[in-house]
C-alpha cells in the first residue's frame, strides 16, 4: 500500500506551487529594475543603501526559501504542534535580544549575521503566535468540554502581548500590527458567534472611525496628534503626511508622494521595463523594499500590476480550499493564521503605494527585497503544503 | 454557551468563517483593483504630467585624461586641476547668501552686489552656479578654512590639459577638442557626453579610449521644481585615464626639429623660397621604437585648449601646419628607390649581383634618351659603386631588364609590352615595396597614415618603367622609408613603427608594455642586403659616394641613400635621405624629406640628418659616462 505522502504527491497543489513561482519571478524582475544603474559607476559600491548585488542576493534568497518550502512540505505539521512553546520561546528571546544590535533606519528590527546578512526575529515571532495560538485552539476544541467563553481566550491575549508589546518597542508598527491582523483572523474562525459579532461590529467601526478621522476630521486629528504623543514622532509624521500628502513633500510625505505618482504614470500598459521615470530616477528612497509594487504599477502599468493581485488572490483561494479541507483543526487555524497574516500585509502594503491606506514598515510578501521575511513567508507556504498533503478529503476516499 | 462536543475532525462553523475571510479579500482585491484603475486610467495623465524628469542636480566632474610621458619621463601632456568655487542653492542658505556674499567678496575680488545677483538671480531655475572658475590657491584657502560658515560654497575640480613644451612632438601628441558634430552620435555609444573634449589627432586621438577619464559628478538631489533638498549629495569620483610612455626621446625630438626648422630656414636664406616644409624620423632599428619625429610646419596643441582662436586657426591651416608629413605626407622617393629595385630585380632572378653596366651617360630608349643624373657617366660599373654615385643608369638597365626589354632589339609587340612585361615589372617592384612596408601600411599607432603605392601609368609610355627604377614613379611616406632602411640595416626584419613604449595607471602601475612586433620577415637573401649594405656604406665613405661629403670624416659610421626627386614644381625637387648607423652593428635608421629644393638631393636632408644622428649618439655617450659615475 502507498503511503500517505507518496500518494498524495500527485494531488500537491500544483497552482499553489505555480503562483508562487510567478510573484517569485514578478519579485526578482522588481528588484532588479527598481534598483538598476543605481550604483556609482566608478567605485562599484551600491548608493543610495542598496546592497550590493541585490538581484543576486534576492535570487539565493529565492532559492533557499523554496528549499525551506519544500522541506516544510514533508514534515508533518502537526509535529509542530508539539513544540509550539519552542517556537514562542525562541522568538520572544531573539526579540530581546534584537535590542542589543545597533539601530538600522532608525528601528532596533535586525540581528547582525555574518557575511553582512541579517534577520528580523519579528518575522519569525509571527509563525511563532500562530503555531501556539493554533495549537491552544486545537486542544481546546478536543477537550471534553471545551471553554469558549472570554475568560478560554485570555491566555491567548496573554502570550500574544508579550512579542506584540516587544515589536511596538523596537518600533516596528507594521509588524505590530501584522501581529494582530493574525490574531483577529485566526479568533474569527475560532470564537463562538456571540464573540463573532462584537469582533466584526468592533473592527468595522474601529475603520470607519479611523476613516473619519484621517478624512472629513483630519486637521482635528493631526491636532490631536501632535499634542498628545501617543505614536512615535515619526509615526505621527507619517499619519501626517497621510491624511495631508503635500504637508511635508520634501519630508515624510515625500516617498508616498513620488510613488503614487510613479504608479499614476503607469498607465494601463505601463512604461515598459528599466523606462520608468520615476522607478529608474531614483525618486523613490527603498523601493526595492516597501514601495516595490510602484516599481511594478510605473513599469508594467495596471495589466501587470492587476496581474500580480489577481496572484495574490489565488493563492489566498489556495490557501482557503486547503484550509476548509484540513484534517485537524491545528492545520486549518494554522492556516487561517497564515492568511491573516498575509492578507494584512498585501492589501497595506499594496494600500498604502496606492495611497488608500497610511505607510507602514510592512514589505509585499513574496516581492520586496529581503531575506528573513521572503525565508519566513515561504517556511508558512511549506505548512500549508504540509496540510494540504494530508487533506481530510483523501483521507475518507 | 452550551458545552458541545465535537463529532467532526474540523470544528464545523470554521470552513464557513474561512470563506468568510476570503470573500473580505476578495472585497479588498476588488477595492485595490479600483483605485488602481481610477489611478492608472483615469487619472493617468495628471500623475504623467508631475512625474520628475530629473530628480538631482548634477555637477560633472571630468575625469583628468592620461599624461604623456617621453620615454626620460618628460611630461609632454598633463592634466592640470583647476578649481571652481560652486554655489548649491539650499533654501535655507539662500537667506544667508547676502552674508556669504559680503564674506567673499573682498577674497574674491568681485563686488558683493555681483556675488549676490549670481548666488541667487542669475541662472534661475539651476541648483548651483559657478562663482568663480580657476580659482587661486588664495580663495581656495579662504574658502576651505571657512567651510563652516559659507553654508552651500563648495569647491568643484575641472582638469585643463596641458602641454608644457610648447611646438615640441606637436604632431605625435595632437590635440583635443570638443567632438565633431558628426561624431557626435558614435561617441555617445561609448558613453560620452557630447560635451565631452576628446583625442582630434595624434596620439590624443589614437589612444582616446586610453587616456579618457571617466567623469563623476556631484549630484545634488532637487524637488520637482529645482530647489536643492539638504543632505544626500551623492558624490561619484572621477577617474583619471592612464597614461603613455613613449618610445619618443624628447631631447633628440627637440633636435631633430631644431635641425629641420635650421635647414629649411638656411635654404629659404639663400633663395630656396620654394622650400617651406619637411619632415624627419628617427626609429630604432631592433625595436622599431620611434625615437624622433619632427614635421614642419608645426603648431603648439596647446592652442586648442578652450577653443582655438582665429589667429591661432589661420597659422593651424596655413601650409597645412596639422598634417604630420611623417606620417601622412607621400613623397617621390628618388634614388632611395633603388635599393629596393635592386631587391626586386635580384629576388625575382632577373639581374645577377654581379652585374656591371657601362654608363655612358645615359640610355637610348625607342625614341626616348634617358640620362644619367652625371651625364658625362661613370664607365662600366657594378652594383655597389652605383649605390654609391647613384648611377642612375645601371639602375634604368636594371629596370629594362626585369621588364625583358632589350634595347637593343625592343620587342616587337611594343602595345603587347606595355601592358604585359612592363606592367609586371612594375608589380614586382610594388611587391618588394610591400615586404618594407613602403607600398603597405607601416602600422605605426598614428591616425590618418598614408600608404605609398607604384604608380603604373595610364597611357603607358616606353619610359615609365626605368624611371621607376629610381624612385619617380612612386610616392611613399616617410616613416615607410625609416621602416624599410631599418629591414636592410637589421637584417631584413620589418617592424611596425610605435611610438607608444607602455600604457602606465593613475598610479604609474605598468598596465602594458607595448612590445616590439616584428610584421614579416622581408623576402631577400641576407647577401644581397649586405650587398646593399655596403652600397650605402660607399654612399657615405666612397671617394665618389653622393654623402661622403657631409658623412665621410663623422665618427659615426653612418650608412646612407640619397635621393632627389622631380617634385611637382618645374625645376624643383624632393631632397631624401635614408640611412642607418652605426654601420657595422647598426642602432638607428633615419629618413629625411625636404622637398621643393633646387638641384641635388644631398644638400638638403643628409646634414640636418647628420644633426641629428651626431646627437644621438652623443646623448648615448653621455648615458653611458652617467652610468659609469653612478656605478665606479
Amino acid at each position: 500500500m502507498e503511503s500517505i505522502v507518496k500518494r498524495n504527491i500527485r494531488d500537491l497543489d500544483y497552482p499553489l506551487i505555480f503562483v508562487m513561482i510567478c510573484i517569485s519571478i514578478i519579485s526578482c524582475i522588481a528588484v532588479y529594475t527598481s534598483t538598476y544603474g543605481k550604483a556609482d559607476p566608478a567605485t562599484g559600491n551600491a548608493l543610495l543603501g542598496i546592497p550590493p548585488h541585490i538581484l543576486l542576493r534576492q535570487i539565493m534568497w529565492e532559492v533557499l526559501s523554496y528549499i525551506v518550502m519544500f522541506v516544510m512540505m514533508f514534515v508533518d505539521y502537526k509535529s509542530l504542534a508539539k513544540w509550539h512553546w519552542w517556537f514562542y520561546g525562541i522568538s520572544v528571546f531573539l526579540l530581546l535580544a534584537v535590542f542589543g544590535f545597533h539601530r538600522v533606519n532608525g528601528a532596533h528590527s535586525w540581528i547582525s549575521l555574518p557575511a553582512g546578512l541579517s534577520f528580523q526575529p519579528s518575522e519569525l515571532a509571527k509563525v511563532a503566535l500562530i503555531i501556539w495560538i493554533a495549537d491552544y485552539m486545537a486542544r481546546m476544541n478536543e477537550r471534553e468540554y471545551p471553554d469558549y467563553s472570554l475568560k478560554g481566550l485570555l491566555p491567548i491575549f496573554g502570550v500574544f502581548i508579550v512579542p506584540f508589546l516587544l515589536t511596538l518597542k523596537e518600533p516596528a508598527l507594521g509588524q505590530a500590527l501584522v501581529m494582530l491582523a493574525i490574531l483577529f483572523s485566526m479568533l474569527v474562525v475560532y470564537v463562538q458567534r456571540k464573540h463573532l459579532r462584537i469582533l466584526v461590529t468592533g473592527s468595522l467601526g474601529f475603520l470607519i472611525f479611523f476613516m473619519l478621522a484621517v478624512g472629513p476630521f483630519g486637521n482635528q486629528t493631526i491636532q490631536v496628534l501632535t499634542h498628545q504623543h501617543i505614536l512615535h514622532p515619526y509615526q505621527t509624521q507619517r499619519l501626517i503626511s497621510f491624511i495631508n500628502p503635500t504637508a511635508n513633500p520634501t519630508g515624510a510625505g515625500y516617498q508616498v508622494l513620488e510613488a503614487e505618482i510613479a504608479v499614476g504614470s503607469g498607465g494601463v500598459f505601463g512604461t515598459g521595463l528599466l523606462r520608468g521615470s520615476q522607478t529608474n530616477g531614483s525618486w523613490i528612497p527603498f523601493q526595492w523594499t516597501d514601495f516595490i509594487f510602484s516599481a511594478i504599477a510605473e513599469q508594467l502599468g495596471f495589466v501587470g500590476s492587476s496581474l500580480l493581485i489577481m496572484l495574490f488572490l489565488i493563492m489566498l483561494f489556495r490557501m482557503v480550499k486547503v484550509a476548509t479541507s484540513a484534517l485537524d483543526d491545528f492545520g486549518a487555524y494554522v492556516i487561517a493564521g497564515s492568511i491573516g497574516m498575509f492578507a494584512f500585509q498585501i492589501f497595506e502594503n499594496i494600500g498604502m503605494n496606492l495611497v488608500l491606506s497610511p505607510a507602514t514598515g510592512i514589505t509585499l510578501p513574496f516581492v520586496s527585497y529581503g531575506g528573513s521575511s521572503l525565508v519566513v513567508n515561504f517556511l508558512s507556504i511549506g505548512i500549508v503544503l504540509s496540510v494540504s498533503l494530508r487533506r481530510r478529503t483523501l483521507r475518507f476516499d | 454557551m452550551s458545552v458541545r462536543r465535537e463529532e467532526r475532525p474540523v470544528k464545523r462553523h470554521a470552513p464557513r468563517r474561512i470563506q468568510g475571510m476570503f470573500l473580505a479579500t476578495v472585497l479588498a482585491s476588488a477595492a485595490l483593483l479600483v483605485r488602481l484603475g481610477y489611478m492608472q486610467i483615469t487619472e493617468n495623465q495628471l500623475f504623467q504630467s508631475q512625474v520628475s524628469v530629473q530628480n538631482y542636480d548634477t555637477i560633472p566632474i571630468p575625469g583628468p585624461r592620461g599624461w604623456i610621458y617621453d620615454s626620460e619621463g618628460n611630461v609632454l601632456a598633463a592634466d592640470k586641476a583647476d578649481f571652481n568655487i560652486v554655489f548649491i542653492r539650499y533654501p535655507n542658505d539662500l537667506a544667508s547668501a547676502s552674508l556669504i556674499a559680503k564674506r567673499l567678496s573682498p577674497v574674491l575680488n568681485i563686488k558683493a552686489s555681483t556675488l549676490l545677483y549670481d548666488m541667487t538671480t542669475a541662472k534661475p531655475g539651476f541648483a548651483t552656479v559657478t562663482l568663480v572658475q580657476n580659482a587661486t590657491p588664495v580663495e581656495l584657502a579662504y574658502v576651505a578654512e571657512h567651510r563652516n560658515s559659507l553654508p552651500g560654497i563648495t569647491m568643484i575640480t575641472t582638469p585643463v590639459r596641458v602641454y608644457p613644451d610648447g611646438y615640441l612632438a606637436a604632431h605625435e601628441i595632437g590635440y583635443i577638442g570638443p567632438i565633431p558634430s558628426q561624431d557626435v552620435a558614435q561617441y555617445e555609444k561609448q558613453g560620452y557626453n557630447p560635451s565631452s573634449l576628446v583625442g582630434l589627432a595624434g596620439l590624443e586621438e589614437q589612444y582616446q579610449s586610453v587616456l579618457r577619464g571617466k567623469a563623476g559628478a556631484e549630484k545634488i538631489p532637487v524637488d520637482p521644481a529645482g530647489v536643492p533638498l539638504s543632505g544626500g549629495t551623492i558624490r561619484l569620483p572621477a577617474k583619471a585615464g592612464d597614461n603613455l610612455v613613449l618610445n619618443l626621446d624628447g631631447q633628440l625630438e627637440q633636435v631633430a626639429e631644431q635641425a629641420l626648422i635650421h635647414r629649411i630656414q638656411f635654404l629659404r636664406s639663400i633663395g630656396e623660397t620654394n622650400v617651406d616644409s619637411g619632415t624627419i624620423v628617427v626609429m630604432n632599428v631592433h625595436t622599431g621604437a620611434v625615437l624622433a619625429m619632427a614635421s614642419y610646419p608645426s603648431y603648439k596643441p596647446e592652442w586648442w585648449i578652450g577653443g582655438i582662436s582665429p589667429q591661432h586657426y589661420q597659422d593651424f591651416l596655413q601650409n597645412d601646419a596639422g598634417l604630420n608629413r611623417a606620417v601622412s605626407g607621400l613623397y617621390m622617393p628618388g634614388s632611395t628607390e633603388k635599393p629596393l629595385t635592386a631587391f626586386a630585380a635580384l629576388m625575382n632572378h632577373e639581374m645577377s649581383p654581379t652585374l656591371k653596366v657601362d654608363d655612358t651617360g645615359g640610355l637610348q630608349i625607342g625614341t626616348y634618351y634617358m640620362r644619367n643624373w652625371n651625364q658625362a657617366g661613370f664607365g662600366v660599373i657594378g652594383l655597389r659603386e652605383a649605390l654609391e654615385v647613384s648611377d642612375d643608369t645601371y639602375f634604368y638597365q636594371v629596370g629594362l631588364d626585369m621588364g625583358h626589354f632589350n634595347v637593343n632589339n625592343p620587342p616587337q609587340n611594343i602595345e603587347g609590352w606595355l601592358t604585359g612585361p612592363r606592367v609586371a615589372a612594375l608589380k614586382q617592384i610594388d611587391a618588394m615595396g610591400k615586404e618594407f612596408g613602403l607600398t603597405s601600411p607601416t602600422g605605426i599607432d598614428l591616425p590618418d597614415e598614408a600608404t605609398g603605392y607604384v604608380t603604373i601609368a595610364n597611357p603607358p609610355t616606353l619610359y615609365d618603367l626605368p624611371a621607376a627604377a629610381i624612385g619617380q614613379e612612386e610616392a611613399y611616406s616617410t616613416i615607410g622609408l625609416a621602416t624599410y632602411v631599418a629591414a636592410i640595416a637589421n637584417g631584413g626584419y620589418r617592424y611596425q613603427p610605435e611610438v607608444v613604449h607602455e600604457i602606465t595607471s593613475p598610479s604609474g602601475k605598468v598596465i602594458k608594455v607595448i612590445q616590439p612586433h616584428v610584421i614579416d620577415k622581408v623576402n631577400v637573401n641576407p647577401y644581397y642586403l649586405q650587398l646593399i649594405k655596403q652600397g650605402m656604406e660607399l654612399a657615405t665613405h666612397g671617394t665618389l659616394g653622393t654623402a661622403t661629403y657631409f658623412f665621410g670624416n663623422d665618427p659615426i659610421n653612418v650608412a646612407a641613400k640619397t635621393g632627389t626627386a622631380e617634385s611637382g614644381i618645374p625645376g624643383r625637387n624632393n631632397s631624401v635621405f635614408i640611412g642607418f648607423a652605426p654601420y657595422n652593428n647598426p642602432q638607428i635608421a633615419v629618413a629625411a624629406v625636404i622637398p621643393n629644393v633646387t638641384g641635388e638631393g644631398f644638400r638638403a636632408a643628409a646634414p640636418m640628418s647628420k644633426t641629428v644622428i651626431d646627437a644621438y649618439f652623443a646623448e648615448q655617450a653621455q648615458h653611458a659616462a652617467q652610468t659609469v659615475t653612478k656605478h665606479p
